[in-house]
């Protein structure tokens, strides 16, 4: 039975199928990146859902997961996030960048943990507005344990043809996750 | 093509208390599993909502959470944890409801830790919080159930308790 939701999970009924899977991309090695392109042929779904568990090849225990929109690295993008480090919670922010630092991510200093990530597009396909992304990102490990929310912006009003997800450390493993679903 | 993937699983709404609710046997054909959860108790006082996976309760889960309250904004963790720590209480049914949804990722793979991110929020009206949470089962078997229980109380008549399978 498919039912209705509303970003990050809410879930009404009635109607039909609202919240559809659109691609999934499953590593069977590491990669230096994920893109998901042709986005314009869902220009009929409102938002874009990512849904990510993903590990970096690299001996880091906190690397970004930088977006970028349509093969645009320009200093075109803002980011503000929220962390909590298990004892403190802190805030910070970056503009004129050139990508979104949408999530974090971990490498071989933290074994085990598969950080996860939902990350929402709103009206990705909409040409009069600047694209935001907002994520519930984090991980539990036994040290450097972090949860985030976080924004971003991307400061173009082009309709969201292509979105580049890289780490700025190292590569995704094999075993990472990256599905994307597209909201009515 | 677009695959319909936002599927309800299982559903319970008590219309009794309950010490505590299990949804077993679940489904492994999904990516990710989303629980929704909005509970009360019958203390009368705040309580842990304690979740166990494939009724493990050992010490296996780790989690970090930050919260807040209006006033303050906080953070904490713990490891070698006996449940899947959200990072806050269910309030008494008197003070208001708590509404969690609970994403866990990846939950039928068997090579890699289960990995549980949180949002929740008290509606009590007096000691608000918004929170959000990360977790970890450190065990790479597959989900197959979840067990969800109010700590030394009982769920209150009207708690609701919603699964659905994501598909990946």
């Amino acid at each position: 039975m498919a039912f209705n939701l509303s970003l990050l999970g809410g879930a009404a009924g009635g109607g039909g199928a609202a919240y559809d899977l659109l691609e999934t991309t499953t590593l069977t090695s590491s990669a230096s990146s994920v893109i998901f392109s042709g986005l314009g042929s869902y220009s009929d779904y409102a938002h874009l859902q990512l849904r990510m568990v993903s590990r970096s090849s690299a001996a880091t225990s906190n690397a970004n997961i930088n977006l970028n929109f349509n093969g645009d690295t320009g200093t075109n993008y803002a980011t503000h996030d929220m962390e909590g480090n298990g004892s403190s919670v802190g805030s910070g922010s970056a503009a004129s960048i050139a990508n979104i630092r949408v999530a974090q991510n971990v490498g071989t200093s933290i074994a085990d943990a598969w950080p996860a990530a939902v990350i929402d597009i709103l009206d990705f396909s909409n040409s009069s507005k600047n694209t935001t992304a907002r994520a519930l990102n984090g991980w539990a490990s036994s040290s450097i344990p972090r949860i985030y929310l976080r924004s971003g912006l991307w400061i173009d009003t082009s309709a969201v043809t292509s979105m580049s997800f890289a780490l700025s450390s190292g590569d995704f493993i094999a075993g990472s996750r990256l599905s994307l679903y597209g909201v009515k | 093509m677009a695959t319909p993937t936002y599927d309800l699983l299982e559903s319970v709404t008590l219309t009794s208390s309950a010490a505590s609710v299990t949804f077993s046997s679940i489904d492994q054909s999904y990516g990710d599993l989303i629980l929704t959860l909005m509970t009360g108790n019958d203390s009368g006082f705040s309580r842990q909502n304690y979740v166990y996976l494939n009724g493990d309760t050992g010490n296996n889960y780790h989690y970090v959470a930050m919260r807040g309250t209006g006033s303050v904004a906080a953070s904490f963790s713990g490891t070698d944890d006996t449940l899947v720590q959200a990072g806050d209480s269910i309030r008494s049914k008197n003070l208001g409801d708590m509404n969690w949804v609970v994403n866990l990722f990846d939950y039928s793979a068997t090579d890699k830790h289960k990995s549980v991110l949180t949002r929740l929020t008290n509606l009590s009206g007096a000691s608000d919080a918004a929170a959000a949470a990360a977790s970890r089962w450190a065990n790479t078997a597959a989900i197959t159930s979840i067990t969800m229980a109010p700590n030394n109380t009982t769920y209150s008549v009207g708690s609701t308790f919603n699964l659905y399978g994501v598909a990946k």
